[in-house]
């Protein structure tokens, strides 16, 4: 049933046949990139609103916007009764240089989901299929589905890696696009790039591929191999980033992809007209090259999330090898009863489902969250 | 031609002309398509600041309430703004007297009409509009291979309510009436617009974008939500970029059976609303006193200029809203050219056969620019 129908509605009708609407569609809205098991599920449908400590289920930044961004939205502020139409052309010439393209392989959208969707349009609407790792980021695939496509998906291998091995030999005849998310989301981990570079090389020439690099920024700047040299030599390749994670300007709705002009044109055909607020833009264009914020971002998320991990290694809970703002471990108690405990102690979180089994993404917040959220698991799980 | 979409095609052109970094920008500045074929050939130096009469833009926003509101709200801009769309919906829903449900906000009008597109014609069908109208939710449509079926405005420049019930057929799926319209600023009486509503939405979904109503006195400001509320078939449309000045902070909303509003954020291209346009609206939405003095302000400009066209004695229909179309004086592609050297931007229309300006209205002191500046260039 759920793979018939887009999850979304199929939760928000669910919702609405229960009692109090406006309670669980907020947060049913708050679960938009779709419920990823029935804990959440149950879990939206009976919860109550109560006062939070820590939200940790959407791998924001703690630590954003920058001094810089808020700077730079003030600035922003008397011009943005006008249509930021040239300032978008600005941030595009900004980016190219940035990425060593020209403008015409950058494309900008409202949030790197913007552009993941218009993807999802572009080749979902004649059918076939779409192919991705699973679990994954599944934005895409899910606007795919509501155009008929079909959703391929390959598991991830035991380390929660993608398999790539698999995912080639997987490719089928209908194949009209390969959705890859290095480093992945939910699990965190990263494949070498030089791997996911022969991947994307090899199967680029049957199928284009869509490297998501949200996260990449996540890494030291020396291992922050990212796919752009395809995009560069004209391969059936796209990019995309975004100003969400290591920017910290989720609220803001900046992201972009980097492809040939030919893809560029054929994606950005089916985005809504003027998509990006004057205040983004501003603060998207400050963002870029702020070496120290990013640098901050990363430092202070990695002694977090080692709070995180150390206490996972204490109790002996195996976890995906991260190299993001999140963990991915098995649920050691009921996903439900984790969320709604969790809730109550004013930490949130998300559970998914997968091979028969429950799992829990704890997004990393700050030092002092992550103490307060390792001792309220603990009391948790027992 | 009609088949593809026409910024598409219109891009493909500009590819082919010289410069296109240069094109491009102007491709995307021009992003609600070009209404001309003036407008298709005229390539912008892109030198030197314009004083924008082109796109309908309010000259005093954001107000201070808004800057306000949305320096305070700076600290929440890390985060997706889930609560805070939320907590905006009940905002609109108890202003609109309709529940939460029955609302939803977008990112921009632009978002809604392309929603509705859409929806449309993944449905398999046409839509229908007036002519000429703001045409995103047909432009949509169209890429997604409905058809345009659109009906010309009457000699006025109004709607024309009798050609278009005609023009419903049996896959129509939607019709679209935007009132007051732009680009000619007209509007149509309340009470025949309210049953000639009634009447269509028993056929097909009637899409009613009321971005510039805000314009008009409170008093005549009739909207047609109440037939949402009444259960009929009818999708009205709100906006914050217009009387509210924040064209560039993207928010809107749309009103509609919730039903209607499922379908329509399926299609929502993932969490698009951003907190800035959020926090400014939030405090834009009760703000009266800028809405009245935008109001002043632009009746009085728009005053001053209709006197000048009428001095001159260019047609015009009659509009309430800070746009205002007119036959062109010389080609459309010399207005372009000469009007921009001068240092404004204004557009160009194709309508039966003739070119169109159209003119939005800024503050009285660009007005007065503009005119003389326009003096010279249509002399």
């Amino acid at each position: 049933m759920k793979n018939q129908i887009n999850r979304r509605d199929w939760l928000k009708s669910t919702l609405a046949l229960t009692a109090g609407f406006s309670m669980t569609s907020s947060l049913a809205t708050q679960l938009m990139a779709s419920p990823m098991s029935k804990a959440e599920e149950f879990f939206v449908q009976n919860n109550n609103v109560l006062p939070l400590l820590a939200k940790l289920n959407f791998n924001e930044n703690p630590y954003g916007p920058s001094e810089k961004a808020k700077q730079a939205i003030i600035q922003s502020l008397s011009q943005s009764n006008r249509y930021a139409v040239q300032e978008l052309d600005e941030l595009k010439a900004l980016l190219a240089k940035k990425e060593g393209v020209t403008p015409d392989y950058i494309h900008i959208g409202a949030g790197s989901g913007d552009i993941l969707c218009q993807t999802g349009v572009a080749f979902g609407l004649e059918g076939g299929s779409v192919m991705s790792a699973f679990p994954t980021f599944s934005l895409l695939m899910d606007f795919a589905e509501i155009f008929k496509a079909a959703w391929h998906k390959v598991n991830l291998n035991d380390q929660l890696e993608h398999d790539y091995e698999a995912m080639a030999s997987a490719i089928k005849s209908d194949t009209r696009l390969i959705f890859i998310c290095n480093p992945n989301n939910p699990s965190g981990t990263l494949v070498d790039p030089q791997k996911v570079k022969a991947f994307c090389q090899e199967v680029s020439k049957r199928v284009p591929v869509y490297a998501d690099e949200a996260y990449l920024e996540f890494l030291e700047p020396a291992q922050q191999i990212s796919m752009v040299e395809l995009v560069k030599k004209d391969m059936n390749v796209i990019v995309s980033r975004t100003f969400s994670k290591i920017h910290g300007l989720a609220g803001l709705r900046v992201g972009y992809i980097i492809a040939k002009p030919e893809l560029i044109n054929r994606i950005a055909s089916y985005q809504h007209d003027i998509p990006v607020s004057a205040g983004s833009i501003a603060a998207a264009k400050v963002c870029l090259g702020d070496e120290e914020f990013m640098k901050l971002t990363r430092t202070k998320n990695q002694v977090a999330r080692a709070i995180l991990t150390h206490y996972l290694d204490q109790k002996r809970i195996s976890y995906g090898k991260t190299h993001t703002n999140f963990v991915f471990f098995p649920a050691p108690k009921a996903g439900n009863y984790i969320l709604t405990k969790m809730e109550e102690k004013g930490y949130l979180m998300r559970i998914w489902d997968y091979q028969d089994r429950e799992w829990c993404r704890v997004s990393i917040g700050t030092s002092e969250e992550m103490k307060g959220f390792v001792k309220a698991f603990d009391e948790v799980i027992g | 031609m009609k088949s593809l979409s026409r910024r598409d095609w219109f891009k493909s052109t500009l590819t082919l002309s010289a410069g296109f970094g240069l094109s491009t920008m102007l491709a995307d500045q021009l992003l609600a398509a070009p209404v001309s074929r003036a407008e298709q050939f005229h390539t912008s130096k892109g030198t030197g600041k314009l004083i924008r009469l082109g796109s309908n833009e309010n000259p005093y926003g954001p107000s201070a309430k808004a800057r306000k509101a949305l320096d305070e709200a700076m600290n929440e801009f890390n985060r997706y703004a889930f609560d805070s769309v939320n907590e905006f919906k009940k905002m609109l829903a108890e202003k609109e007297g309709v529940s939460p449900e029955h609302i939803l906000i977008a990112n921009g009008s632009s978002e809604t009409l392309c929603l509705a597109g859409m929806g449309a014609s993944l449905e398999g069908g046409a839509v229908l509009s007036a002519f000429p109208t703001f045409r995103s939710l047909m432009d949509y449509a169209e890429k997604l291979k409905g058809r345009w079926d659109r009906v010309d405005l009457d000699q006025y420049h109004a709607h024309n309510l009798e050609t278009l019930a005609a023009a419903v057929k049996s896959d129509t799926r939607l019709m679209f009436v935007c009132n007051p319209n732009n680009p000619t600023g007209t509007t149509v009486e309340s009470g025949k617009l309210r049953d000639f509503c009634i009447e269509m939405a028993k056929k097909t979904t009637v899409f009613m974008d009321e971005a510039y109503l805000e314009l008009l006195e409170p008093s005549e400001q009739h909207s047609m939500v109440d037939l949402v509320k009444a259960g009929h078939n009818v999708i009205v449309s709100r906006t914050f970029s217009k009387v509210y000045g924040l064209a560039g902070l993207r928010i809107a909303y749309c009103i509609a059976h919730p039903d209607m509003i499922k379908k329509l954020s399926r299609y929502q291209m993932g969490p698009v609303i951003n907190q800035a346009g959020l926090a400014a609206a939030k405090a834009s939405l009760f703000d009266t006193d800028f809405a009245n003095m935008t109001r002043k302000k632009n009746n009085e400009a728009m005053q001053y200029f209709t006197q000048y066209l009428d001095s001159k004695g260019w047609f015009h229909g009659k509009s309430r809203t800070n746009c205002i179309l007119f036959p062109a004086p010389k080609s459309g592609k010399t207005i372009l050219e000469e009007t921009e050297k001068r240092g404004f931007q204004i557009r160009v229309w194709d309508y039966q056969q003739k070119e169109w300006c159209r003119v939005s209205i800024g503050t009285m002191e660009e007005m007065k620019l503009f005119t003389k500046a326009f003096d010279e260039v249509t002399a």
